[in-house]
């Protein structure tokens, strides 16, 4: 039976409502930020010391650790994308956990495995090799949380790759690492880019896991997320410019990536 | 006695379908017709080496490209063989000519200049030379297919194997790729095995027909001969018989 034509604009209404409120809700408090800060808070907070020690520790952290993710995550992805043995699905499983599991909970696993009297930790102990509450830390902290963001988007565009396409480069002679190098990643790389900026802006916005496994010790292992926290208990003023430059940060790492890995989407 | 072109007889299981394929022929080119699903891409790839049959010998010419009595299974860069899926197989973020070169650069030992020379060459010859700079990715259906033979055919290799090579093509397109891939089999003498649900090519071809049905080859003759006695309801209703 068709609709009444007042029935479908009361639902196009209502859905046209619900879409406004949702934008507004998402773009309404990165508004409210900088509707609120002035040049004296910026130039205050410039030049409180914890201000550049956490935006250098932050940027040096996030990049190591999207380093780390793309050389071990994109392998994994490749492999996830084309196994079809048992074991691929329990992998997968452990790859998407950390998006599952609150970040205090990896934060505190990572403590249990990796930390002085930790599973592994106390053996580490031995050859005076300590993770927790270093800077380490931060990074092992940020890859578990956002390797996850990178290997799923990398495993769903590597899906895309058409076997006839890998079987052609073969008979074609190519070598492993030739198909690898120059079929798959230069058709693949705009998808890529993707998964490397969400994973760069989940280890940039990184929090829980980092506060727990790392601390929060200045110019050490206090990153923005955590500065930030420390400046809202100082000062609100000081804690709102902290959150804009982080905001500045993630969308300069998010179009250096894109910047990077401009090419034309296609799919082989 | 002289060799077969092609003498291929080897059994696989892909997931719940099973194929058992007996094919000899002593001409040089094999159009393979048959239903959706009976297994025609599924032969290629095996030809090809992108698929591992469970038993049996593949040989095209004097060499051996599979013999699981002998442990024998040869990579597709040893079987040298130029595949054109359906998809034509070209790399879309490439131009044609790096298409092309990327194919000589592994199976033709020759000087950079020489490479690109014979690329320009043949492209040329298919009659797309002025796609050359352009990205494999923005073609149309006949330029794809046009690329991808003057692909395959500058590498020189040991055995064609085309997959449908004018599905997907308007009328103008497909009498143009019919003709040049005709033309260009008929010139060489190199094997070839055709998929083609195109009764035109399979008569202009005029080498052997196979004909698969439910994972088997089911017929194997001359043009005519399957013409004059098919030995199912599909094939004399895809010659109109």
């Amino acid at each position: 039976m068709k609709a009444s034509k007042p029935f479908e604009h009361v639902i196009w209404g209502l859905g046209s409502l619900l879409s406004i409120l949702l934008v507004l809700l998402l773009g309404g408090p990165l508004v409210a930020l900088l509707a609120s800060v002035d040049i004296e808070s910026v130039t205050n907070a410039a030049q409180h010391p914890l201000f550049w020690p956490a935006v250098w520790l932050s940027f040096k952290t996030s990049a190591v650790s999207l380093v780390l993710i793309i050389v071990a995550g994109t392998p994994l992805a490749w492999w996830l994308s084309r196994s079809q043995s048992r074991v691929r699905r329990y992998v997968s499983v452990i790859v998407d956990l950390p998006i599952v599991v609150p970040p205090a909970v990896v934060g505190l696993a990572l403590l249990v495995l990796l930390g002085r009297r930790g599973l592994v930790g106390v053996h580490l102990d031995t050859f005076d090799l300590h993770l927790a509450f270093t800077s380490r830390a931060v990074i092992l902290a940020q890859v578990v949380v956002a390797a996850p963001f990178y290997v799923r988007t990398a495993t769903g565009v590597f899906r895309m790759v058409c076997e006839d396409t890998l079987l052609v480069a073969k008979t074609l002679g190519a070598r492993p690492l030739d198909i690898l190098t120059k079929v798959v990643l230069p058709s693949t790389r705009t998808g890529l880019s993707a998964g490397a900026s969400l994973a760069w802006a989940r280890a940039l916005g990184e929090f829980g896991a980092t506060l727990i496994f790392a601390g929060s010790l200045p110019s050490e292992t206090q990153t923005m997320p955590l500065a930030i926290l420390t400046a809202l208990e100082l000062d609100v003023r000081l804690a709102v410019v902290f959150a804009l430059a982080l905001t500045i940060l993630s969308i300069l790492s998010l179009l250096t990536i894109r910047r990077l890995a401009s090419g034309q989407e296609v799919s082989i | 006695m002289t060799e077969a072109a092609v003498d291929v007889t080897f059994s696989i299981q892909v997931g719940q379908f099973t194929m058992a394929v007996a094919l000899y022929s002593g001409a040089p080119i094999v159009s393979v017709i048959g239903a959706n699903g009976t297994g025609k891409s599924t032969l290629l790839k095996v030809l090809a080496g992108g698929q591992r049959p469970d038993t049996g010998r593949i040989q095209v010419g004097d060499v051996t490209f599979f013999d699981a009595k002998l442990g024998l299974n040869r990579s597709p860069a040893e079987r040298r063989v130029a595949y054109i899926p359906q998809n034509s197989g070209l790399f879309p973020h490439m131009t044609a000519t790096e298409n092309i070169l990327f194919a000589l650069k592994f199976s033709v030992p020759s000087t950079p200049e020489s490479r690109r020379d014979r690329a320009s060459d043949m492209l040329n010859r298919f009659g797309v030379g002025h796609l050359a700079t352009r990205q494999a990715g923005t073609f149309s259906g006949g330029e794809r297919q046009r690329v991808a033979l003057a692909r395959a055919f500058a590498t020189a290799p040991r055995l064609f194997l085309f997959d449908e090579p004018l599905a997907g093509l308007d009328i103008v397109a497909r009498n143009q790729v019919r003709e040049l891939l005709i033309e260009a089999l008929t010139e060489g003498a190199i094997p070839a095995c055709l998929v083609t649900h195109d009764p035109r090519t399979v008569e202009a071809l005029a080498g052997s027909v196979a004909v698969l049905e439910n994972g088997g080859v089911v017929q194997c003759g001359s043009y005519s001969e399957i013409l004059k006695e098919p030995a199912s309801a599909f094939i004399a209703a895809f010659f109109g018989t």
